[in-house]
Formats: structure tokens, sequence, C-alpha cells
């Protein structure tokens, strides 16, 4: 009986290690906000692009945190807190789940339409189901990437090729990433590799390295890894809107370097980050973007997004009479 | 002749103890760099020890690391509707280590033997923070460190079958290097490294071990360790503890 009541205390013993380095935990309300605050103050890279006074809105909202404030009072204070960023990458799981990206695209791009009035019997989908394809008027192909949030990265590239190889005879290209809200910036490589020619520079990135809005790290290149021939050379016409977020925006930024590609429809959403996922000390979750994305000439586009060469913006209760009034501009534009 | 520096009278000869070692554990760490919450999840520490044993010395050069079974743990993530066992926190340990300790005295007359000499340790201590059921936006810390410390052993043998040591070791000062804070797949890779003397870092490593002797040459033992670490780095503090209870076979041998 001893030795048993010895070998259950080492297992009690070997069970025990949080115990050792759990530090005290301030969940108070002014402790999380004050936390909230200063994570983004030490990390949060654009500051200056989104206009934002971090201190002037601490000054405005820690005042009024008080001990006895219950967690969904504070959760309006944070939300209040980060609502001004506008970005789309930053995000906050509380009581609710809050993000913060721009909400004013008018319109609300429909594949349903695409495939109804533009690619009728020709509409299909990729292997891997994350590219919507198809041929408008024997000449234009179409494809719609839905997404680079790819689940299989070895099914993309093939996936890709196959839509490519179906659509070759097509004397015209429309990719459309409207709704495309990121993912993998190795699927959008992926992508980018059968247009453009290895080495291209795509974009710069930089950090946050201390506590000063404007102490980042020197720009980072990032450059096309490979190209996989032969690259796609036909006229290209890329539609983009307000809902084209992220990955979505750094093929579009990479895409509109070539010579052959011309972005239409809405501006992007302008949340070029890479995200940052974290939680506070009573478990609350929230991310926020901690780089500064620059595109090939050193202009940041964050908080404005890529404005199209060609713009269409279809107001809020406008009439209109087509199905989907960009794609209407993408055809007339290629074959004019 | 008393093999002193293992302890142990039966230990005439200079000879090798070649032990594996698998077990359960428990680990645990709290850095605010990976998240303001501490976690701990359970492990299952696999391992294997070589010690050459003088009549005065005992070496001893130790490699445990834990697997992944059943070592990440939900993430915190209270007020989320959409957690799922893929919001976890998961870890990779792994601790090499030589020890060599020299028998100083006998404690009184109680059998017991206690010897003194020092420790390297070498420790990779990874935590990835996955709240997005997504690795292209997993984030991670963790540390590395390498440190000397001083050691020493008491041994104890009954009977000659029943082999007890306890062990302690204190690092005096430890190299520490980190990747920098934001760690995420994706963004750029930069390490912060440095030395902490003891007083600014804490670390001390115990140990427990029983030990039958089956044979001549096999032994079967029961062994207890614990490891803890808490460091500080500019605006940082990366704890770590790690507790195992193996079942140890040894097969002692000479050359």
């Amino acid at each position: 009986m001893k030795r048993i009541t010895y070998l259950l205390l080492l297992l009690i013993v070997s069970g025990c290690t949080e115990p050792l380095v759990t530090p005290k935990i301030d969940t108070s309300p002014a402790a999380v906000f004050q936390e909230l605050w200063n994570e983004f103050n030490i990390r949060y890279a654009t500051f200056p692009e989104r206009h934002v006074n971090w201190d002037s809105l601490h000054s405005l909202y820690a005042p009024k945190i008080t001990a006895s404030m219950p967690d969904s009072i504070l959760m309006f204070f944070c939300d209040s807190l980060l609502a001004p960023l506008g970005d789309a990458h930053v995000s906050l799981v509380a009581l609710r789940n809050y993000g913060y990206g721009h909400d004013d695209s008018t319109y609300q791009f429909n594949f349903g339409n695409v495939s109804s009035f533009y690619l009728g019997e020709t509409a299909n989908e990729s292997t891997d189901g994350y590219i919507r394809y198809g041929i408008i008027h024997d000449s234009i192909g179409y494809m719609n990437v839905i997404t680079f949030e790819v689940g299989d990265l070895s099914r993309w590239g093939p996936a890709i090729d196959s839509v490519l190889s179906y659509l070759q005879n097509t004397k015209y290209l429309i990719i459309d990433v409207r709704a495309n809200a990121g993912g993998s910036a190795f699927a959008g490589e992926t992508l980018e590799a059968r247009f453009m020619p290895q080495g291209t520079i795509v974009n710069f990135t930089q950090t946050r390295y201390d506590g000063i809005y404007t102490d980042l790290s020197s720009p980072a290149p990032t450059t096309e890894m490979y190209a996989h021939l032969p690259l796609w050379q036909k006229p290209i016409a890329l539609l983009t809107d307000r809902s084209t977020i992220s990955c979505g925006e750094w093929f579009t930024m990479a895409m509109r370097s070539l010579p052959n590609v011309t972005v239409i429809g809405d501006t992007t959403q302008g949340a070029f980050s890479g995200r940052l996922d974290r939680e506070l000390s009573n478990g609350w979750q929230y991310s926020m973007s901690f780089e500064k994305i620059s595109d090939a000439n050193h202009i940041c586009h964050e908080g404005v997004g890529l404005i199209p060469d060609i713009e269409i913006y279809v107001k809020e209760n406008q009439r209109v009479d087509s199905p989907d009034t960009v794609l209407d501009r993408a055809i007339e534009f290629l074959t004019k | 002749m008393r093999a002193a520096g293992q302890g142990f009278p039966s230990d005439t000869s200079h000879h090798f103890r070649l032990t594996a070692l698998v077990g359960y554990g428990s680990i645990a760490s709290y850095d605010n760099f990976g998240s303001p919450l501490p976690y701990s999840g359970v492990t299952v520490p696999i391992g294997g020890e070589i010690e050459y044993i003088t009549p005065n010395v005992r070496h001893l050069f130790s490699v445990v690391g834990i697997t992944s079974v059943g070592n990440a743990t939900n993430l915190t993530n209270q007020y989320s509707d959409n957690a799922t066992d893929y919001n976890n926190a998961s870890y990779a340990f792994a601790d090499v280590r030589y020890r060599f300790t020299h028998y100083l005295t006998d404690l009184g007359s109680t059998g017991i033997h206690l010897s003194i000499g020092g420790e390297w340790d070498n420790v990779a201590f990874i935590r990835g923070y996955n709240y997005e059921e997504d690795f292209n936006t997993e984030s991670g810390s963790g540390e590395f460190s390498s440190s000397l410390a001083v050691a020493a052993d008491l041994t104890y043998e009954r009977e000659n079958i029943h082999f007890f040591t306890a062990s302690v070791s204190l690092p005096i000062v430890a190299f520490v290097l980190r990747p920098a804070y934001g760690l995420t797949s994706g963004n750029n890779y930069e390490l912060e490294e440095g030395f902490e003397p003891i007083g600014t870092m804490w670390s001390w490593r115990i140990g427990i071990d029983y030990d039958y002797q089956l044979s001549s040459v096999l032994l079967l033992g029961l062994h207890f360790e614990e490891l803890y670490y808490n460091y500080p780095m500019q605006l940082w503090r990366g704890v770590g503890a790690e507790n195992d209870l193996t079942i140890a076979g040894t097969w002692r041998f000479n050359l």
C-alpha cells in the first residue's frame, strides 16, 4: 500500500507543471484594455497610412474603463478602440466576433449571374474547387479565383494548369478576383508564376521593431521565385472589388505590373499586411497587421487599396440593366 | 574499492551503463511573446542515457525529447463560438546534456554518498499557437538555451539490488536564443540572443531515480525529473517547466 501511495504521489507531482510557470495575471477591465492598446502600440505597422492617432484613442477611452465594468461594456470600448483602424486584418473575438474591414462596396459580385448570362454551358469548376471558369463569346477565357485559402497546395498548381489548358485557344483572358478574401501567399505566387517572369519584384515588406510608429525594418523584397513556362502573354483583364483582400491584393499588385494586364472594377480593400493572431489575458483573441507592404515602386496602398485602371463603381440602389457591369466593361475593353 | 563517483559499493570497476527511457510527462510554458496566458500539456518523453562510471567519477550524456502525442492543449478561447480542437498550443521539446560528478564525501554513517560536479544542458522548447485552424496564420515562440550548472548527486544502495539517486543542478549562466516577437509563418525570422546570469534568470533540474537490479547486467527503474527555467530578455519572459516520470531499462557493460 505504501508503495502504491508513493507511486501515486509521483504521478501527481509529474502532472503539476502549470503552477510552476503561471504568473499573476491581471484580468481587470483596465488591465485588459491597456494590454490591447499596448500590443497594438508596439506592433501595429500602419498607423500613419491609416491616419489613426493611437495615443488620442487611448486618451479618449482609457479613462472610461472602470473596475466594475462588465465584459459587454469592456468589449464595446475595445471595439471602439479598434474600429477607427478600418483594417480587414484586425479582428476581435470576444463575446461577439468583430471585423474592421471596409464595407463600402456597393456592387456585389455574383457568380451565378456570370454563369447564367455569360458562360452558359461552358461553366465549369477546377478539380480542387477553387477556380470556376468557362468561355465567353468563344474567344474570351474566364477564370474566377474564389480564394487563395487553398487546402491542398500540391493540387493547386495542376488545377491552375488544367484550367489554363482548357482556355488556351481563347484570344483573351479575364481573371476575376472579386470577393477573393486572400489566403496563402504561396498560392498567389503559384498562380502568378503562370504569367510573370522569374525574379520579378512583387512588393516590399517592413515590420515594426520598436515603440515608434515610423520605425520599420528595411524593406525586404518579395520576388517571383519561379516561372511556370510558357507564360500566358495574351491580353488579360483582372477584375477586382472592395472584397478583394490581402493575398487577393498581393496578386493584383503583382499582376498589374505586367503590360498585358488591365485592372477593371472597384478599388481593392487595402489590407496588405500579414496577420498576427494573439490573445488577451482574459482569453479574448484579436489579430493585427504587423507589416507594412509596399509595391515594387515603394508605394504603400494600405488603407487605400489598389485603384483599378478602369474604375466601375455602381452606387447603392443604382438601377443597372446588366447582370454584371464590370464583366461587361472587361469584355468591351478586350474586344474593342 | 567503492565506486564513490556513482556511489554504489557494487560498482567496483570502470564500466558503462546504457539506459532507455520512456514515460509520462507534463510540460508547461508561460511566454508573454507567444501568449499572455500559460499553457500546459501531457507529454510522452522518450530518451536515452549513457554513463561512464569510474570509482570516483560519473559521466552522463543524456538525450530526451517529447513526442507530439497528446502534447497540444486547447487555447483558452473562452469567449469564442468557433473554438475547435485545432485552436491549440502545440509543443516541441528536446534536451541534450552532459553531467559530470565526482565523489566528495559520505553523509555520516547513513550510507548516502555525496558527489558534486557540473552540467552542460542544452534545451530547445518551441511552441506554436494555432488561432485559425490554419498554419498560414499560426504564430509561434520558443527558446533555445545552453547553460552551465553546478550539480550534486546523492546516492544510496540497499541490499545490493535497490539503488536510489537524488540529483540537483543549478545553472549559473545560460546563453539564450529565441525568435523576435511576432513570429508567424510568413514573418521574417529574426533572432534575439544573450547571456543570462543566475539572478537574472532562474533555472533548476531535480531528479529522483530508483533502480532495481534484475541481474548483474540489467536494471529496471522508475525515474522522476523536473526541469524549470525562467529567462527574461528585453521585453519578454519565457518560463518553461517539464516533469517526466519514466520507466528506465539499463544495461550495464564493460568494453
